[in-house]
């Protein structure tokens, strides 16, 4: 059983990501064509010969049919999304170890993870990754040029881009796609971009993805991603978040047939064989030889908690206002009106003031043909608002990761704005005058996007 | 409470959570109606011009309609509740438009004298394979999962939601046409309509669009129509 520990942040040489190096600079020079290669990955999770930087004509791709089965496999913004990963991940610690194995390290090597959330030194890319090469002048293939600015000097991520707790704190896994979840929104089949970014996906994994890619570095975009050795710690983590919020009380994974049997994905394991998963299969972590350190076996659930979970996923959500389709974000700070229905107002509203309900804030459909789009929202932002005013009023933040001109659609994320309420119905804004609705860009260097509406919903 | 009551309260919490269910229920009620056709009891090409476009519809909600709940779900979600199923009902309007304007082109073609020839569902078959191997196709599937954010009220509202519809119709449409002509002209024969439904419902439920999965299908299918054909 292999044992993800977390990443060294220590500015010595950690055997476990020295061995992650030499095996990184291994599977660089094997072929595209061989599935075992670092392009090969890679290009599972997403690939674009328009953008790939490695193209050569002396080390061509694989068959077109072997690209269809195997490439831009990834699943985000719907329910696969973790379940995926999980797969993609396992095949990929067992390339590495048996490449470690093989050079002459240890036979246990197990991915590690980047716990970014644990400290505020943990914020910063950890030193290794950030060393063109080790002390002893050997090459360090764990580092990369192509990142944002400062990362590799060690600037850390925004605090806020490492918060966990709005994650950890969603109580069912997939719910409607007008409410909020931990895990994303339902899909009945094969989705590389659904449309409802979970909670873990939205923050901290897209988040992190812009924070160290930047404007045009490799994280930020989902065809290149996995090229970057910090990828996989990064996504090692966000599994074992999934392992710490099923161990929480009163949570569940799916136990639809469709999540759990109805999608298969195929894959090329360690041995170039191919193989299939479900999400099913990948639900306990243990059938698959890896554990995390320090975390005990999943509690068993009553069948009463059981029902009030089910039951909890089966809530309708009512639209109480919605904008008009369609604002640009191209500024700094872009508002954006949204009216409401004053009718069954106030049953919502006090359902919502005694804890019986929840009021959720829809951001729909957003688009964009750049990379890195993150916004922090706040609803009902007073102008010229300080940075204490700015707190109070915050719902949340959204990040999008990738492009989303070829998915004909965007992306849809819903923000708990419960602990809003009572600001907002003081202001009148539930009753009818309106909610306005801020989307404040969180870097300098994000790209325009559209928002196709927004809406404040009731649970 | 009574039983009646109960049962009452309980229709309607699940029409609370499902309001697009009275869609699937027409679409059910479509295949009842479908029944006769399907089991050789009518001969559908020897029917007037708007019965046989009667059946056309008939067969479109039937076969193509249960495909479309997920998005009428999407809309219901998306509109005040007091204007869900009005909203839905416009979405499915806009759905069926093109596609009563193909029935019309189709039910045309069936009054010419070679219209009914038993030769022609093999035909339509064969033609709707070859044009599912086509990038087209492709691109027309994947045009069909396009979505429309819709205006929460007013006359924009009641457009956006028969737009949403068109958007997903027209495209819907131009890619299983010829496959619905094929189960058109075999007389809405019991092997085309089970076949065409569990063909477009499979290529929805597979890994990703298989580009084999539909020619392959109606490939078959004109396979069996052909061997009909020769044994009459």
């Amino acid at each position: 059983m292999r044992e993800r520990k977390p990443v060294s942040l220590a500015q010595t040489v950690d055997p476990t990501l020295l061995w992650y190096s030499r095996a990184v600079g291994n599977m660089r020079q094997r072929p595209f064509t061989d599935s075992t290669s670092w392009r090969f990955q890679s290009a599972v999770h997403g690939y674009d010969a328009a953008s790939d930087p490695y193209t050569s004509p002396t080390d061509p791709p694989p068959s077109a049919g072997v690209q269809k089965e195997y490439w831009k496999q990834c699943q985000h913004g719907s329910w696969f999304f973790l379940s995926w990963h999980r797969m993609y991940l396992s095949i990929f610690e067992q390339i590495v170890a048996d490449a470690v194995e093989r050079a002459g390290g240890p036979k246990d090597w197990a991915l590690p993870y980047w716990d970014y959330s644990a400290s505020d030194e943990a914020r910063s890319l950890p030193w290794a990754f950030r060393q063109k090469n080790w002390p002893d002048g050997e090459v360090n293939h764990l580092y990369l040029d192509e990142r944002a600015p400062g990362i590799n000097q060690g600037t850390p991520v925004p605090k806020t881009s490492t918060d966990i707790t709005t994650a950890l704190s969603k109580l069912v896994f997939s719910a409607s796609p007008s409410r909020d979840s931990f895990g994303g929104g339902e899909v009945q089949n094969f989705t590389h971009f659904g449309r409802v970014t979970g909670a873990l996906e939205n923050v901290p994994h897209n988040q992190l993805h812009n924070d160290v890619g930047g404007p045009s570095g490799f994280m930020s975009d989902p065809d290149l991603a996995a090229l970057d050795p910090i990828f996989w710690c990064h996504h090692s983590n966000i599994d074992r978040l999934w392992e710490v919020w099923i161990r929480q009380p009163n949570r569940l994974n799916p136990t639809s047939s469709v999540w759990l049997t109805g999608v298969r994905f195929p894959f090329l394991d360690a041995n170039k064989q191919p193989v299939v998963y479900t999400s099913s299969q990948v639900t306990d972590t243990r059938k698959l030889g890896y554990g995390y350190v320090g975390m005990g076996p999943i509690p068993a659930r009553t069948n009463e908690a059981v029902a009030a979970v089910r039951a909890r996923e089966h809530l309708r959500a009512e639209l109480l206002g919605a904008s008009a389709p369609g604002a640009v974000l191209a500024g700094a700070l872009q508002h954006i009106a949204v009216p409401m229905l004053a009718e069954n107002h106030k049953i919502r509203s006090e359902r919502v003031a005694t804890g019986a309900g929840r009021l959720l804030l829809n951001l729909e459909d957003i688009t964009t043909d750049g990379l890195g789009a993150s916004f922090d929202v706040f609803v009902n932002l007073p102008d010229n608002a300080d940075d204490a005013a700015r707190d109070k009023h915050l719902a949340g933040r959204i990040a999008l990761f990738g492009k989303t001109t070829d998915d004909g659609h965007g992306r849809s994320f819903v923000l708990d704005i419960t602990s809003l309420h009572d600001l907002l119905e003081k202001a009148g804004a539930l009753g009818g005058t309106g909610v306005k609705v801020s989307l404040k860009r969180v870097h300098d260097w994000g790209p325009q996007a559209q928002v196709g509406r927004v809406s404040v919903v009731a649970e | 409470m009574s039983s009646l009551a109960l049962t009452l309260a309980s229709a309607r919490r699940f029409g609370e959570r499902r309001p697009e269910a009275w869609v699937g229920l027409l679409s059910a009620a479509a295949w009842l109606a479908m029944l006769p056709h399907m089991f050789g009891q009518t001969v559908c090409h020897q029917l007037s011009f708007w019965a046989d476009w009667r059946s056309w519809m008939l067969m479109v909600v039937a076969m193509m309609v249960p495909l479309l709940l997920p998005a009428l779900r999407f809309t219901a979600d998306r509109s005040f509740r007091y204007r869900q199923h009005r909203a839905m009902l416009l979405h499915l309007v806009g759905y069926l438009i093109p596609w009563a304007l193909c029935g019309l082109i189709v039910c045309l073609l069936m009054g010419r004298t070679w219209g009914h020839a038993a030769w022609l569902p093999a035909a339509c078959f064969a033609l709707a394979s070859v044009w599912a191997a086509t990038p087209v196709y492709a691109r027309l599937m994947d045009a069909s999962h396009r979505i429309v954010s819709l205006h929460p009220s007013g006359w924009r509202a009641n457009r956006d939601c028969v737009y949403f519809g068109l958007v997903q119709g027209l495209p819907c449409t131009g890619s299983c046409a010829l496959m619905m002509a094929g189960c058109a002209v075999s007389g809405h024969g019991l092997v085309a309509m089970v076949g065409g439904a569990l063909l477009a419902a499979t290529e929805r439920r597979s890994f990703r669009p298989r580009r084999w999965l539909v020619p392959a299908g109606s490939a078959a299918l004109a396979l069996w129509y052909g061997i009909v054909w020769l044994g009459k």
